[in-house]
């Protein structure tokens, strides 16, 4: 009797760990950093680390929404730095900065149909084909620009990364916004659904009737919107485009923090909630390394220790 | 008249066929005519004594992460691998060069046994673990070095696997071959390369066919690792300094290679002479734009992304084709 109360309360325990399990990781990592860290506990470093956070949150979610139907992209990088060369032509000719915003977003969207098709439709593995894009715009970007910074006044667009509401940064509000719209839709939408189906079993997607070509590029041009919003923040926060310098470490942030947050690589369902905390978790690594004043070479390390620790809670007992 | 179709469908059939099984080959072709035409000193044997010697190191470590490639698994701690060698090889080449090579490559063999063993045992996504390891080992090389390079102490040796030419030819181009030819001799005619490819085609499969499919695995990362180190000692040697940057970008311009070679990236099938080919193909477009003294050195980038977005894009147009063929 006693046996099988032991095996069930060891059952239960298992399924926490792996239900919040990076949920834990967090948690330690904030309690740990309250002990250790001088001035970790104020408004200001709070709201500091959600400002540094905002961006490569917008990004994981829209990489978790590739991921979920079992495809990278590492081309979001790339997206970042043309979306400040864009704003930056754009506002130098004196087109309004609506205008340059909107065309923005359908210049990225563009190229994300074009690398959604080519892995739908084509069906060529999106690794290779989100390296060449990541290579071409990237290119195209440093081109236009000659490899210098241009610098952008507009008060306009600086609002995306240095304005505040109520003292709240407005970069901040825009991308809780805009990820609790995702986190609702993507709770109830039908659109969710064949999502997960697509990534987890493709050809019952197919046999079931999703059209899941269409539900690959419609994930790739979700992608590219957040991309597009997040390449506007760091454009503003920034007050310039630098696409030489800009972009390398984004895809590889996003990608990691969509697999701490659970969702997995090889498509299935998208955890954007997840997704929110594995951010958190890698932005924490940076900010408690920075404010403690130790080494980068040290917060690789301490990286790769956490990437791999916060995996393994998860798929501890999987099998 | 219906005897005329006939005969023009077989010759179209013919040569689709060779394009077909040979398209790394073709394409090098095309690339290697158009260059020469357009540029009257890219033939000239200083240039393409040169240009093989720039490429041989990233066609060592390509040869490797294509056996990983061929599990279906990936290895992105290909950059920090080749860092890590060099220091090792730098540290050591006090001691003499055969003592330096073989920890160098000890040192190697021992990151990419780490990588197998950890996407074996917790069955976390190969991407994610050589990212982790990727950053690991680059921050065990920062902290060692503190951000400095190492002298390579100079020997015969040295010099004689990376700034030695016979006929022209860069010896380090030659152990790019060898490598090339072994690793093709040991996927057709051994049982772990069959297993290999048994492994990268259906996993499960493999393991009910009595393959251990972890063994495999981690052979396969750790033979990435150590010609990927081999590489990093050749780059060391040939510049006489290990530095702490050296081989970034190297796994995704191998990765392209790769794919240029017409190895498919999710595994099972592909061949080691195809990387060799794509690993010059990429050599020559990126000579090409060096050439082309006109164009700023940003256009490498545009270049190189068009020229894999386009090959890639033909690749899976004629896959498409063939099934089409097949269907019907």
């Amino acid at each position: 009797m006693e046996k099988t109360q032991d095996t069930q309360s060891n059952i239960i325990f298992e399924l926490i760990l792996k239900k919040y399990g990076t949920v834990i990781v967090l948690l330690l990592f904030i309690f740990l950093n309250i002990l250790f860290t001088k001035n970790f506990f104020t408004i200001s470093s709070i709201l500091n680390i959600l400002q540094q956070a905002s961006v490569t949150a917008l990004l994981s979610v829209g990489m978790t929404l590739v991921a979920s139907t079992g495809n990278y992209d590492l081309a979001i990088g790339s997206y970042v730095a043309l979306v400040g060369v864009i704003c930056a032509l754009m506002l130098r000719a004196g087109i309004p900065t609506f205008f340059a915003v909107l065309s923005c977003f359908v210049v990225v969207i563009l190229f994300e149909l074009v690398a959604g098709y080519i892995v739908a439709y084509l069906k060529i593995q999106s690794i290779i084909v989100t390296i060449a894009l990541q290579t071409l715009v990237k290119g195209v970007a440093t081109v236009i620009t000659g490899g210098n910074v241009i610098q952008i006044t507009d008060k306009s667009l600086l609002f995306f990364g240095q304005g505040r509401i109520f003292g709240i940064p407005f970069q901040i509000i825009l991308t809780v916004v805009i990820i609790a719209l995702f986190i609702f839709i993507m709770s109830r939408s039908v659109f969710s659904r064949k999502l997960s189906a697509t990534g987890d079993n493709e050809n019952a997607a197919i046999l079931v009737g999703i059209k899941t070509q269409r539900i690959k590029m419609m994930a790739f041009m979700l992608c590219g919107l957040l991309s597009t919003f997040a390449g506007l923040i760091v454009t503003a926060k920034i007050e310039g485009a630098d696409p030489a310098n800009i972009g390398a470490d984004f895809p590889l942030s996003a990608i990691a923090a969509t697999a701490i947050g659970g969702t997995p690589l090889t498509g299935g369902k998208p955890r954007i909630v997840g997704t929110v905390i594995g951010v958190m978790i890698i932005q924490l690594i940076d900010t408690s390394i920075n404010m403690n004043n130790i080494q980068y070479s040290y917060s690789l390390i301490i990286k790769a220790v956490i990437i791999i620790l916060s995996l393994l809670f998860q798929n501890s007992k999987k099998d | 008249m219906v005897n005329l179709m006939k005969i023009r469908n077989k010759i179209i059939e013919k040569i689709y066929e060779l394009l077909k099984n040979h398209t790394a080959f073709w394409i090098l072709l095309l690339v290697v005519t158009l260059t020469s035409l357009f540029y009257d000193n890219f033939l000239i044997s200083r240039n393409i004594s040169n240009l093989l010697r720039q490429n041989s190191m990233l066609g060592i470590s390509a040869i490797g992460l294509t056996f990983v490639v061929f599990t279906g698994g990936i290895d992105l701690s290909i950059p920090s691998v080749v860092a890590l060698a060099g220091v090792v090889f730098a540290e050591f080449s006090g001691f003499g060069f055969y003592t330096a090579l073989f920890a160098a490559l000890f040192a190697a063999a021992i990151c990419g046994m780490l990588n197998g063993i950890l996407i074996c045992r917790t069955k976390i996504a190969p991407f994610i673990v050589t990212l982790a390891t990727y950053y690991a080992i680059k921050g065990i090389v920062y902290t060692y070095t503190r951000n400095f390079s190492i002298k390579v102490i100079d020997s015969p040796e040295v010099t004689f696997i990376s700034r030695t030419f016979i006929h022209g030819i860069p010896i380090s181009f030659i152990i790019l071959v060898i490598c090339g030819i072994v690793c093709a001799l040991v996927l057709h005619y051994s049982s772990f390369g069959r297993h290999l490819l048994a492994v990268g085609g259906n996993e499960e499969a493999a393991h009910y066919m009595g393959i251990n499919v972890n063994l495999v695995k981690t052979a396969a990362y750790t033979l990435s690792s150590t010609f990927t180190g081999l590489g990093g000692i050749i780059l060391a040697c040939r510049l006489i300094a290990a530095q702490p940057m050296a081989g970034e970008g190297w796994d995704m311009q191998a990765l392209s290679a790769i794919v240029i070679g017409g190895t498919l990236l999710k595994g099972g099938k592909g061949s080691f002479i195809g990387t060799i080919l794509g690993i010059l193909t990429l050599g020559i477009v990126m000579n090409a734009i060096s050439l082309q003294t006109s164009l700023s050195s940003w256009w490498q980038w545009i270049v190189r992304g068009g020229f894999l977005l386009i090959v890639v894009v033909v690749q899976g147009i004629v896959e498409i084709y063939n099934e089409k063929q097949k269907n019907s």
